[in-house]
């Protein structure tokens, strides 16, 4: 028996779990090994610590608490202690918010449908469009598809051009709050874009989806398809393509600058070394609470981008990137002093953060990191040694979408940490994110073996990708509600 | 070789004095007053510790040990001595904290907390429970050390935390922790076994050898 069969046997030979032949060559070898002893002499000094843990006081009055309980289950809890226990159950919670939400869009619903038909010469003269009877006014008042199939049933059947869009100030609920309901559209399939976005495929598909809800057999032609792409255009916004280029080359340059971190990670692995992309200087400063700001306001690198509601912005070396109003305005209330403010004015219905880990290679580390950081006690573990981390959530499988849902009308922090990122040893440098109302932080290590930051605060719904790809750990953060930041991290091993 | 290090360890580990549980079975079966709080007194404080060092919260610890003293009252009745007082107690125990601890994970969804919220009442530092003259720089490194197996304890898979808390911790024997636990000897000590190695593998750049 060899050093490494000892050693994987050593904690069964002191309980005395093996077989006798076993026993007795663990037994031979360490006799004969001073390192598989000094192994030896570490499990048994383990022993002793587990049974030196001292006890924990126990609560006093616990004999007249048991009493009490054994005397209230006898006799049964009274009607109002059950109602109470029930209403403060989470599922109860859960049901009395859908239900809310429920009779809130149910009102809103009859009210809006209430109110359209006044509205509608105003909006065809806007729109300079004549329906020629295809759609009664109350049909194309109905929300969302109806609007859709008038739309293009219009410009298939006339040849006029679609109304080019229809206003509604709900859209701006949709599309992220971040704009004025003006500059907020509707996309043609129910989703809500920004002036500023134009995705050819989303319209190629609307107007397809269109035919194919009207019977029509044949395929849009290409003409159609431009006409449905006018659909979207605002009078005198001709800028579609150019900002579509603009993404493309945001979406390249992305690229590239991942293509450049993995060559770098493998040019020059030292250890206990982190890189950044995107600005960590500016990013913790984002979460000062002096300064009131954002990732947003600073993050900087040609990678750097931001995706509010479908647009996209970036920012090349040096630049900073722009801040959607809302966002700021959210980011201005988030400094600690004001947390307050920001407690009683946002609620929080739910808080959505998809973690997705794409790398194989890593994928095992990562998992752990998750499930580490989704285990309560794990959290509750690091809080007691103070270091300022928590955890909700589920459990995570890795390469699937990690969905965390936490339904509070009160502050919430993410941190997702990633301690061990790509192929790993013992100890190495860290990358993590935090997510915040207006501030998001991309964190560097403390030390190596340290945990990362985070931010605090917040309403909406955000979505968190996370794509490590050996070394480098790109986190995308989509905050419907704030604003988003992307950060590049870059960890080396 | 191993039974050495056993019985070795047992010796200098504190094993607690085993109260009599069957005859505080025996005396609240035939109706005696004030048995049963004798049973609370005598156990709660195992109860009490196997709850927190499963569930690593104070307020659970204390409300699952009340659990566990309503439940054995309900049903001490049916124990019919079948195995040993104890064994049974901590098998009440380790299902009712095994309940707790998915309602737990149930409830961490819904759960909000803020930075800026003091951080739950943790545990008071674990200390060694043998009192030890050693200067104060050792003293706090043993504390730290303490806190540390506290922490790896802590980080065990559940099942494995069990068969250790049982075996090191409260001291049973191989025997009466599968009886509590619901499993075979083997697997009791594998389970130990590994946990042990898992905390081990925590301590390894703290122990001295």
């Amino acid at each position: 028996m060899n050093c490494r069969d000892t050693r994987a046997r050593i904690a069964e030979f002191v309980v005395g779990g093996l077989d006798a032949t076993t026993m007795e060559g663990v037994s031979a070898h360490i006799a004969s090994c001073s390192e598989c002893r000094l192994e030896l002499r570490q499990l048994e000094q383990t022993i002793e610590l587990l049974h030196d843990v001292g006890e924990v006081p126990v609560p006093a009055d616990m004999v007249r608490r048991v009493r009490e309980r054994i005397e209230t289950e006898r006799t049964g809890p009274a009607f109002f202690e059950l109602l109470l226990r029930f209403v403060l159950t989470p599922q109860f919670r859960a049901a009395a918010a859908a239900c809310l939400v429920l009779a809130v869009c149910s009102y809103g619903i009859l009210h809006y449908r209430g109110a359209r038909p006044d509205d509608m010469p105003a909006a065809k003269e806007a729109a300079g469009v004549d329906l020629g009877g295809v759609r009664s006014q109350a049909d194309l008042m109905k929300p969302r598809m109806a609007a859709d199939h008038a739309g293009a049933e219009v410009s298939q059947v006339t040849g006029q051009q679609a109304p080019a869009a229809v206003q509604r100030p709900s859209l701006a609920k949709e599309a992220g709050s971040n704009y004025r309901p003006d500059q907020v559209r509707h996309a043609g399939d129910g989703r809500a874009v920004h002036d500023g976005t134009r995705d050819a495929r989303l319209v190629d598909g609307n107007v397809r989806k269109a035919a194919q809800a009207d019977g029509l057999k044949r395929q849009p032609s290409s003409r159609e398809l431009q006409a449905g792409g006018a659909m979207n255009e605002t009078p005198g916004d001709r800028s579609s393509v150019k900002e579509e280029e603009e993404q493309h080359q945001a979406v390249a340059s992305l690229r590239e600058a991942k293509a450049v971190l993995r060559t770098k990670a493998n040019d020059d692995r030292i250890a206990g070394e982190f890189e950044t992309r995107a600005s960590i200087p500016a990013a913790r400063a984002a979460a000062t609470p002096v300064r009131k700001s954002s990732i947003a306001d600073g993050a900087e690198g040609a990678n750097a981008q931001i995706l509010v509601a479908g647009s996209q912005y970036r920012a090349g070396q040096g630049e900073s990137l722009p801040r959607p109003e809302r966002y700021v305005a959210n980011a201005e209330s988030s400094g600690a002093k004001e947390k307050k403010d920001l407690r009683e004015g946002v609620a929080v219905q739910h808080l959505t953060v998809t973690v997705l880990v794409s790398n194989a290679v890593c994928r095992a580390d990562a998992e752990a990191a998750i499930a580490r950081y989704t285990s309560r006690d794990a959290g509750q573990a690091a809080s007691e040694l103070g270091r300022n981390r928590d955890a909700y959530g589920s459990a995570a499988t890795a390469g699937r979408a990690v969905t965390l849902r936490i339904g509070s009308d009160d502050f919430w922090r993410i941190m997702v940490e990633f301690r061990r990122v790509g192929v790993v040893t013992e100890r190495t440098p860290s990358a993590g994110v935090g997510i915040g109302a207006g501030a998001l932080a991309i964190a560097e290590p403390v030390e190596p073996s340290a945990p990362m930051c985070g931010c605090d605060g917040g309403s909406g719904e955000i979505e968190l990708t996370v794509e490590i790809v050996g070394s480098e750990c790109v986190c995308v953060f989509r905050n419907f509600l704030l604003g988003i930041g992307v950060g590049c991290c870059r960890v080396r091993q | 070789m191993s039974n050495e290090i056993e019985q070795q360890v047992a010796v200098e580990g504190a094993v607690p004095v085993e109260p009599d549980g069957e005859e505080f079975a025996r005396r609240f079966k035939n109706g005696e007053d004030g048995a049963f709080d004798g049973l609370v007194r005598a156990f709660q404080s195992r109860m009490y510790n196997l709850a927190y060092r499963l569930l690593h919260s104070h307020e659970d610890a204390d409300e699952a040990t009340q659990e566990i003293f309503v439940k054995v009252h309900g049903a001490i009745g049916d124990f019919e001595g079948r195995s040993k007082f104890t064994t049974w107690l901590y098998a009440v125990g380790l299902n009712i904290c095994r309940n707790k601890l998915r309602q737990t994970k149930r409830r961490a969804l819904f759960e909000v907390r803020s930075l800026d919220d003091p951080p739950e009442s943790g545990p008071p530092p674990p200390e060694a429970s043998t009192p030890r003259r050693e200067s104060p720089p050792a003293q706090m490194e043993r504390a730290e050390l303490m806190r540390l197996v506290h922490d790896s304890i802590a980080e065990l898979p559940a099942e494995f935390a069990e068969a250790v808390i049982l075996r090191d911790l409260q001291g049973m024997s191989y025997e009466d922790v599968a009886v509590a636990i619901g499993c075979s000897i083997g697997t009791v000590k594998s389970r130990i076994a590994r946990g042990r190695e898992a905390v081990k593998e925590r301590l390894r750049p703290h122990l001295k050898c």
